[in-house]
């Protein structure tokens, strides 16, 4: 293992996450609140990214894609411990436990809060908390690639770590030329919805924050009663429309750029995803039509409430806790789902449930048909048996580490739907559960023990499972003697 | 520059390794899986799996918009088939892999017909870098120009050389006035020399002139005691077949070995005259009776890179003077860190560095197209450039001592009708001409540039 390689990385990240934070550091100077706790953190991550740099500054710089996976992992691991700083030293929430959930809550486009009621919270700290979103969305390695070019080399692992999807895929030849694009969208993207959001008489410090939510389909908001709180059907359409952008694949929007609409129109999965959300908005304004009287309005709220929970986000408009049995399984099972491969979104993604349905199907055909030749076909072309094989290994692992941390978390001794919700949502990256953990809760009650796990399942949801489970497997670190 | 590689095996993954580091736009195509994947996996370039001949692919890896396309595949086929379909996609430079040997007499048509700017045949290649090495066995490293009309050696002046303390003007009187000191390496600094410039023991020269100039030079001059006369070649695939053309009339006694009949009966009908051993190479007893203990060279040229390895190690124990070894794969060199074989010759990477060097030089003079060749020499410092003239050149038929050319630039040689000549100061610049200079300024990327404002 090349710890120098690691190294360089790792203190290139925080270095970066040391500069984004002047930002928020600004925003809480502008409305004249503290920014100790903003000069601290951004004081550690200059020492330890120095630190980092110098130590590694020489040797050689050769690296695999276990270095790969290991430096991302601990990248975000790192980050969010130093994104916790400003909570800490400003006492706003002074347990580290709660302070670190909170910032893997935001890098990792969660959403999950432990706050009972974020508006007595300082602006600037609010701010920060959903940049967190923002930053973490389109993933900060990416971004660290797009500004410093790394040894060009293996630089792939590193992205495919970190994007979304089961098959990630270079726009232009050169990786940093990639990842600037995908920025670029992003931003782009961004700016149009805070633009929008101006235009529904949403204050500026609003629109930026819930942007930044939308954008990295995170969820945090700085009202107690989420988007509910503008009771806005403008503000509503603006930001479900813009969840559902946020959940497609960026290289989309790419190809659109590029004037290829024939090849975005033959995305299957695109249309997958939009199917599935509109029967899904169908079905439940239906069922929650008796508690709104009209249509249009059970339309609205449920509207909302599809695009918020597919897309991961985990914006509420009304407190769905409430709706009727059926609206609540069908939300659960879209948490499952989550969005497009190479979206800012979280889930198991709908290309890979459609691989999954698809090999099910060739599987089947298979066995009623011993000698027939099935494949398992995505956009018009074969998808290879490795990525089959990769996505099915996928799924099981989301379906084992969804059961074994419902066990663990269930010594906590809650009712047994906040018990399964709150892991759901947290591998999911949505944010809200049900019950306890619903959009009018928190996992404040939960103890220290628990956050650090729904810390886990949160990073794993985001990093989609391997880097993390390689940074805790064994044989990562064993030493070379040893083999 | 966006370049467009077709075939990702060993040629087409090394090209696309070097030119991506150059930071180039790189897409590679290839129809194998496992090859595309591992170019994916380790480069930073953009891959497609498919056919590079096909007109779909070639579309969506946006040929049209493309500078160059280099075709390495395995089938010359659909090397020049993906050249002509690029072509019409709008590619502006394609440069193919043209191997096989029944190709050989139509390849400069092709070239024309399909508008190819280069074709490299990697045996070949090969085989001219082995047979440069056993012509100049005393020069460290040997580059020809203009289709090897003049080539450029480096050697290096021994504390008893006639060369040292030599002065450059007598230089010519010393020795010959056909060839010519371009360059001069002295510790850490590069010369070109001028007349007054002092030669010193332990410089490192680079002489330019033609092939026979050269050798009489060398000759003169007791760098080598004796040339290489006999030569021992172990295998006889394609690569020896190229060099047995090349060597066949230079007076250097050739002994090709080889078990396979096939490969025997191939080379006999196209040279009589070479000596050919039906046998097993790879026993000593058989390379002893061949006379490898009194051979000159040995060159060991099998398609399996172990013999080749193991032969050459036996041919250096019983002291051949020269033993070139060639091996394919670039990990088995890796490992050969503690070996007494020094000349080690890889197809692949040969192939590379031609191909390189051309793009290099595309990238060099991306506006004006006048720039033929370009060669680095010592360690990049030196750039030496080949030019064509033609008629819009503003200097046509002017003596060259009346022209005012700048200190870090010589002109080293005029290739004239498929001669080499070495210019005094009454030569002059024709319409047609090669001009061949070594400038010590990188970046010239037009002969104008060397020449000082005239009064």
């Amino acid at each position: 293992m090349s710890y120098r390689m690691i190294g360089r990385i790792v203190g290139r990240v925080i270095g970066i996450i040391g500069v984004l934070m002047v930002l928020p550091l600004i925003v809480a100077a502008y409305y004249g609140e503290s920014i100790r706790g903003f000069l601290v953190a951004i004081g550690a991550a200059a020492v330890l990214c120095g630190a980092l740099l110098l130590l590694t500054r020489s040797g050689h710089k050769s690296m695999f894609s276990k270095e790969g996976f290991v430096s991302v992992s601990i990248s975000w691991i790192i980050m969010s411990v130093i994104g916790a700083i400003p909570f800490i030293v400003e006492g706003e929430i002074p347990n580290f436990f709660d302070a670190f959930f909170e910032t893997v809550s935001g890098f990792t486009t969660t959403g999950s809060t432990i706050l009972e009621n974020p508006e007595l919270m300082s602006r600037g700290l609010l701010f920060w908390r959903s940049f967190t979103h923002w930053i973490g969305g389109m993933g900060i390695l990416v971004l660290m690639m797009a500004i410093v070019p790394l040894s060009e080399q293996y630089s792939m692992y590193i992205m495919r770590a970190e994007v979304p999807g089961p098959e990630a895929g270079k726009l232009v030849p050169k990786v940093q030329h990639s990842s600037r694009i995908l920025y670029l969208i992003y931003v782009a993207l961004t700016l149009i919805e805070v633009i929008f959001l101006l235009f529904g008489k949403m204050p500026l410090y609003d629109a930026l924050v819930h942007s930044f939510g939308t954008a990295g389909t995170g969820g945090f908001s700085t009202k107690l009663l989420s988007i509910g709180h503008y009771n806005s059907a403008y503000i509503e359409t603006v930001i479900g429309i813009f969840m559902i952008v946020f959940g497609i694949n960026f290289n989309l929007y790419f190809l659109l750029l590029m004037k290829k609409v024939r090849r975005v129109l033959h995305s299957e999965e695109l249309w997958f995803y939009l199917a599935i959300v509109a029967a899904s908005v169908a079905a439940i304004a239906l069922n929650i039509r008796p508690i709104y009287g009209t249509f249009g309005t059970a339309l609205r709220y449920s509207f909302f409430q599809v695009t918020s929970i597919i897309s991961t986000t985990g914006y509420s408009s009304a407190n769905f806790d409430m709706w009727p049995e059926f609206s609540k399984m069908l939300l659960v099972l879209l948490m499952f789902i989550g969005s497009c491969a190479g979206s800012t979104a979280g889930g198991i993604k709908v290309s890979r449930i459609m691989i999954l349905l698809r090999s099910a199907r060739s599987e089947i055909k298979h066995l009623l048909r011993p000698r027939s030749y099935n494949s398992v076909m995505m956009d018009g072309k074969e998808v290879n048996r490795g990525a089959v094989h990769c996505t099915l290994v996928f799924f099981f692992l989301y379906i084992l580490i969804i059961l074994g941390s419902i066990l663990l978390i269930s010594l906590e001794n809650f009712d047994t739907t906040t018990t399964v919700t709150s892991v759901i949502t947290c591998i999911s990256n949505v944010g809200p559960g049900l019950s306890m953990v619903g959009p009018a809760g928190s996992f404040a009650a939960f103890s220290g023990a628990s956050k650090v796990l729904l810390s886990i399942c949160m990073l794993m949801g985001r990093l989609e499972i391997f880097p993390i489970l390689i940074l805790f497997s064994r044989s990562t670190w064993r030493r070379r003697s040893r083999f | 520059m966006k370049i467009i590689i077709v075939g990702a095996g060993r040629i087409g993954y090394s090209i696309a390794r070097e030119l991506s580091r150059e930071r180039h736009e790189i897409t590679v195509i290839d129809c194998d899986d496992e090859n595309i994947e591992y170019v994916a996996n380790t480069l930073d370039v953009y891959t497609l799996n498919g056919n590079g001949a096909s007109y779909d692919i070639l579309k969506e890896a946006e040929a049209g918009r493309a500078d160059l396309l280099i075709a390495v595949a395995q089938a010359d086929e659909t090397n020049l088939l993906a050249c002509l379909t690029a072509k019409k996609l709008g590619v502006r430079h394609t440069i193919a892999r043209v191997r096989n040997r029944d190709y050989i007499k139509q390849a400069s048509i092709l070239k024309d017909e399909l508008g190819l700017s280069m074709t490299i045949n990697p045996e070949e290649a090969v085989a001219n870098e082995i047979s440069r090495i056993l012509r100049f066995p005393a020069a460290s490293k040997v580059e020809s120009f203009a289709n090897g009309k003049a080539e450029s050696v480096e050697i290096r002046i021994g504390p008893n050389s006639p060369l040292a303390g030599l002065q450059i003007s007598d230089f010519h009187h010393k020795f010959t006035d056909n060839v010519l000191v371009c360059a001069v390496s002295r510790d850490k600094d590069v010369y070109i020399p001028r007349g007054d410039f002092v030669l010193k023991a332990g410089d490192r020269l680079n002489i330019i002139g033609a092939y026979k100039e050269i050798n009489c030079f060398l000759k003169k001059n007791n760098s080598v005691s004796r040339g290489i006369r006999s030569v021992i070649v172990l295998g006889g695939g394609v690569t020896s077949f190229y060099l047995v053309r090349q060597l066949i009339n230079t007076g250097i006694s050739l002994k090709v070995i080889d078990k396979d009949e096939s490969c025997c009966a191939k080379l006999k009908s196209v040279f009589p005259k070479a000596g050919l051993v039906l046998a097993d190479g790879t026993r000593a007893s058989v390379l002893n009776e061949e006379g490898l203990s009194s051979a000159d060279a040995f060159v060991a040229a099998t398609g399996d890179d172990g013999d080749n390895i193991i032969t050459s190690m036996y041919a250096a124990s019983l002291g051949v003077k020269k033993v070139i070894t060639r091996i394919k794969e670039g990990h088995i060199i890796r490992m050969l860190v503690d070996s007494s074989l020094d000349s080690i010759i890889q197809p692949s990477s040969i192939a590379t560095q031609r191909i390189v060097q051309y793009v290099r030089h595309m990238q060099n003079a991306y506006d004006s197209n006048s720039i033929d060749a370009l060669y680095y020499m010592f360690e990049g410092r030196i750039e030496t450039l080949e030019f064509k003239i033609n008629s819009t050149f503003p200097y046509l038929n002017i003596p060259l001592k009346k022209l005012h050319i700048s200190k870090d630039a010589l002109i080293a040689s005029i290739i004239r009708e498929g001669a080499c000549i070495i210019p005094g100061g009454d030569n002059m610049i024709r319409s047609g001409d090669s001009v061949i200079i070594t400038t010590s300024r990188i970046g010239v990327s037009r002969l104008e540039d060397i020449m000082e404002a005239q009064r």
